[in-house]
């Protein structure tokens, strides 16, 4: 059980102040350590929600049991050895009550970047945030990063090196091509006994026929949803000036276009294309978010929460 | 129109390129990476750049102007009719030189050889075609011809025909000497007929064997046209083991051959035997020869009354070399007449050591007669005797005896004896010569000895001592001789001198004969000749003087010339393929001894015994392995493959084409009136261009 006064404040003061303290993403990229950005995130956040975050104890004493050799010697209690001449292990009660799960795509699609900074930077620091955040909460958090297929998983729980795991898995370089959601959410549903919060992280650019059942099962298997869109502001506006020849990171298609002729036609299927998304979150009852990458990241985390809080 | 330095023309290009750029650059250079393309579609972006053209007259100028520059640069000329005479295609000459000596007899190798040259003149038809053949001599089938002896040019039919009559022969190859003078023949060619083909544009095409037995090496002593090429079509033939026979000696009834096996052979053993009838061997004997080696064989001993059979090689691929024919010498009876005093086994005689100069041998009986002063008159005629010694002083009837023998050809040797001999020498000198310069003779002073110096080694009676080890005379001492003084009238040729510059054996051609005159003495007090080992040889030197081409040979080479025994009467001949041949009365020699066999020569006189002799092909002939190419051209003859053309066939007349082309551009010089129009027309541009600024600022500024 959790004992934070988080999950007590109400979701509208807790935007208000978050986007009050907000730190500009550009800047923040520029912070190669990817826990040291998750860490001003978050820390940045906390200071305006709560004085003293690092309150109350996580672990409760349930019972003793008797040494058998294979138990680790850490969860000997020795006090009670020294008294008794016996050795017994100490046991606890599960330290947390949130079990999240993050699955972020690291496709081709993702690394396009018109800030200095692309879409997949964006998501690390999101997923890393997120991480960081669930550790100080106590909360077990485990990633799946994925592109055509699943390509590294991160079982969730709460241990002392979760984040530090976690932040390796973000730092290796993704080597996938095409986006492909049905892989991972699959992965998701059989995988994931626990109930618990998924959080979806991509952008979407790719067919969404299979989203709705997928979303459906991981919805039906009792677990909380939270899809996190990630767009570049070009993405959204396609606001090129110049002719150019455009060339897919995924596929390697190229088309000579001049975008601003082409832009209208582009917005409107872009459109269509977020709509369906939006009713297909809104028929699964998942959470659907969209940032931009010159969105601030607490304005993620803020999402995060108020999520996690549902 | 055309051009002395065409690739200038390339520049042109610089007229077309920037507007080639300008209509290509349709596309965006700038790539941009996109997340993904599902939302776009393909617009190409519109240019409208063709429009920016505003003045078309200026670019026509300017680019008109580039062009003018670009083609003077190329300099251009009309061409006139001298050039098209000059470049019109030169003769050219091909001449198919085909080989057929008998080792062109193999397997299938003359049915190659006309193949091959029925083929180059189909390939060549165009050009003017000579067809020679050569075995060990060239024989011309269509002989060269001038260029303009050639029209109209013979369709290929009538070389097909040519080329069919063609048959391979018996005789040896002598490839070096057909070469060389075919060379000559179109160096000839070329220096009578300046107007005809040059050197440069003749081809000999070579179709041989090429075999081993080629003989090549007389090339060496010719020096090759350096333009004249050679294209050899090596002809082969799959079988290549081949051996062949040659008769070495023939002693005791017993025959020596010499058995030679070709380099490139397979087999290397072989069998030898006599052959009485076709099929019939006997006495067979098996022998090894390693490829590329002889060795002899004596084979088995000839009963005296048995008719003589052929000597049969098998074992190897091709028989055409493998029969030897031979016919066992007749013995001869020579006569020799002595002119002295007779010896009583004494040593200080002449005749004592001459007559022991000639003694009998298998091959020869000699018959010595030594005639003194009081003997008896010789019974027997002139024309039966083989030599004449002179060595005493003759009476007159010995002399007309000595002048009948000498002007029928015969060989006399006069030894100039104190002073007894002049008259004899004088007087068959005058005879011969009706003159009246008389020949002068006297003791000569000798101090001490005489040497032998300056020998004529060339010279049949000394040819034996050529080589170093022979050629030693220092041993040889005279402690007298005679001083002879012939006058210079009369031919004679001084064979040897002694050291104080008089002659000491003079040949003195009598009528059809010679005399030899030795002016010193032979018994030992007059000197060491007869002592010696040079006087046996140089004695029967003297009876051979006149029989090289002897009637008694019954060995001879296909193609060897063979010389009639008697001249004076009408003969036949049989020969292997013509049952009989009638020679022509006087005829010395006979010629016709074109295949291996044996052949007959029977006077009309019936009490006169036919001669039979044996004709053999060239041992040569059998060393069939191919020759290495690399022979050919170490001795100089410029080669080209068989598949190569000559590159260099019409680069003289491509050199002689440009420099015409370039006097006819320079006098034309187009190119300064292209260069001025450039200007001309750039001026134009200038001026125009002033004028559309000018109008274009007046408009801005209303």
């Amino acid at each position: 059980m959790s004992s934070l006064p988080l999950k007590q404040t109400s979701q509208t003061s807790q935007s208000q102040k978050l986007i009050s303290q907000r730190i500009d993403p550009a800047c923040l990229m520029r912070i190669k350590s990817l826990e040291l950005r998750a860490k001003s995130v978050v820390e940045g956040t906390w200071k305006g929600l709560h004085r003293s975050p690092y309150h109350g104890f996580s672990v409760e004493f349930t019972e003793y049991r008797q040494y058998t050799p294979g138990d680790d010697p850490r969860h000997i209690d020795w006090k009670l050895a020294a008294r008794s001449n016996q050795h017994f292990i100490k046991r606890f009660e599960e330290e947390t009550n949130l079990c999240c799960h993050m699955l972020l795509d690291l496709s081709s699609s993702m690394q396009f970047d018109s800030l200095g900074y692309s879409k997949a930077d964006y998501a690390k620091t999101l997923v890393a945030t997120f991480a960081y955040f669930l550790s100080t909460q106590r909360d077990a958090s485990g990633l799946i990063i994925f592109h055509e297929h699943v390509d590294s998983i991160v079982p969730a729980r709460f241990t002392r090196g979760q984040l530090r795991r976690i932040l390796i898995e973000l730092e290796r370089p993704p080597q996938g091509s095409h986006t492909n959601l049905v892989s991972p959410l699959k992965h998701a549903v059989e995988t994931i006994k626990k109930r618990g919060l998924v959080v979806l992280i991509s952008d979407l650019m790719t067919s969404v026929d299979e989203l709705d059942t997928q979303l459906g099962y991981l919805r039906a298997k009792g677990h909380e949803v939270a899809l996190f869109q990630i767009l570049d502001p070009a993405e959204v506006h396609l606001n090129f000036q110049e002719a150019a020849i455009f060339e897919d990171l995924e596929t390697g298609e190229r088309i000579s276009l001049n975008p601003k002729s082409a832009q209208a036609d582009y917005l409107q299927q872009f459109q269509t294309h977020q709509e369906s998304i939006q009713a297909i979150c809104r028929k699964q009852g998942v959470h659907f978010h969209k940032l931009t990458t010159d969105t601030p990241l607490e304005v993620g985390l803020s999402n995060f929460l108020t999520d996690r809080a549902a | 129109m055309s051009f002395l330095t065409p690739l200038y023309l390339a520049g042109i290009i610089a007229v077309g390129l920037p507007i080639l750029l300008h209509l290509v650059r349709h596309q965006p250079k700038k790539v941009l990476f996109f997340s993904s393309l599902r939302f776009l579609e393909h617009k190409p972006p519109q240019t409208n750049r063709k429009n920016k053209i505003e003045h078309w007259l200026l670019l026509s100028l300017r680019a008109l102007a580039v062009i003018l520059l670009v083609t003077a640069f190329a300099r251009p000329f009309f061409k006139n009719t001298e050039l098209v005479l000059a470049t019109a295609e030169p003769l050219k000459q091909t001449i198919l030189l085909i080989d057929t000596s008998s080792s062109m007899r193999r397997d299938s190798l003359w049915t190659q050889a006309i193949q091959t040259a029925e083929q180059l003149v189909e390939k060549n038809a165009t050009h003017q075609i000579s067809i020679y053949t050569f075995d060990s001599r060239l024989q011309p089938i269509k002989p060269l011809q001038s260029a303009q002896q050639d029209f109209p040019r013979p369709d290929i039919e009538h070389y097909r025909e040519r080329l069919q009559t063609l048959s391979p022969g018996w005789q040896a190859t002598d490839l070096g000497q057909a070469l060389s003078e075919m060379a000559s023949l179109l160096q000839q060619q070329a220096i009578s007929d300046p107007t005809g083909t040059s050197l440069q544009n003749c081809t000999i095409e070579l179709i041989t064997d090429f075999q081993a037995g080629s003989q090549i090496a007389s090339l060496a002593d010719y020096s090759w046209p350096e333009s004249l090429r050679v294209r050899l079509h090596s002809l082969q033939t799959p079988q290549t083991s081949n051996a062949g026979l040659q008769l070495l000696a023939f002693e005791n009834s017993q025959p020596t051959v010499r058995i030679l096996n070709a380099a490139d052979s397979q087999q290397e053993q072989f069998t030898v035997a006599y052959e009485w009838r076709p099929g019939e061997t006997e006495f067979v004997q098996q022998i090894y020869v390693p490829r590329g080696q002889s060795r002899v064989l004596r084979l088995s001993a000839l009963e005296a009354d048995h008719p003589t059979p052929l000597i049969k090689l098998s074992g190897d691929d091709h028989p055409f070399d493998n029969t030897l024919h031979f016919q066992p010498r007749r013995k001869e009876n020579r006569t020799i007449v002595h002119y002295g005093i007779p010896a009583d086994n004494s040593i200080q005689t002449p005749d004592y050591f001459v007559k022991r100069a000639f003694p009998s041998t298998p091959e020869r009986q000699i018959e010595f007669l030594t005639v003194g002063h009081d003997a008896p008159q010789l019974l027997a005629g002139t024309a039966d005797m083989d030599l004449m010694i002179l060595s005493r002083e003759l009476s007159v009837n010995e002399i007309q005896q000595v002048d009948e023998f000498l002007q029928q050809g015969g060989v006399a040797l006069l030894s100039l004896d104190k002073n007894s001999s002049t008259e004899s020498l004088n007087s068959l000198l005058s005879l011969a010569q009706d003159s009246a310069a008389k020949a002068q003779i006297k003791a000569a002073e000798v101090h001490g000895y005489a040497l032998l110096t300056n020998i004529d080694f060339e010279h049949k009676l000394f040819q034996m001592f050529q080589a170093p080890e022979f050629s030693d005379f220092t041993n040889l001492k005279f402690w007298s001789y005679q001083k002879l003084s012939l006058p210079e009238a009369l031919p004679h040729q001084v064979l040897a001198q002694f050291d104080h510059k008089d002659p000491a054996l003079v040949s003195i051609p009598v009528g059809t004969g010679q005399l030899i005159v030795s002016t010193f003495g032979w018994t030992p007090e007059e000197s060491q000749f007869a002592l010696s080992t040079k006087f046996v040889p140089i004695m029967n030197a003297i009876l051979n003087l006149n029989t090289e081409l002897n009637a008694s040979r019954t060995q001879f080479l296909v193609g060897q010339k063979v010389k009639l025994p008697e001249p004076v009467q009408v003969i036949h001949v049989s020969t292997p393929s013509r049952p009989q041949i009638q020679l022509a009365a006087g005829q010395q020699d006979f010629t016709e001894t074109v295949q291996p066999g044996l052949y007959q020569i029977t006077t009309e006189n019936p009490s006169d015994t036919a001669h039979q002799f044996a004709v053999n092909l060239d041992i040569n002939e059998s060393k069939t392995a191919p020759l290495p190419v690399e022979q050919l051209e170490a001795l100089g003859v410029k080669l080209i493959q068989a598949d190569e053309t000559t590159v260099d066939e019409t680069q003289s007349a491509d050199l002689q084409r440009q420099a015409l082309v370039q006097e006819l551009e320079q006098k034309q010089q187009l190119w300064r009136w292209l260069i001025l129009g450039a200007l001309a027309l750039l001026g134009l541009e200038t001026l125009l261009a002033k004028w559309f600024a000018d109008k274009t600022s007046a408009t801005r500024k209303a």
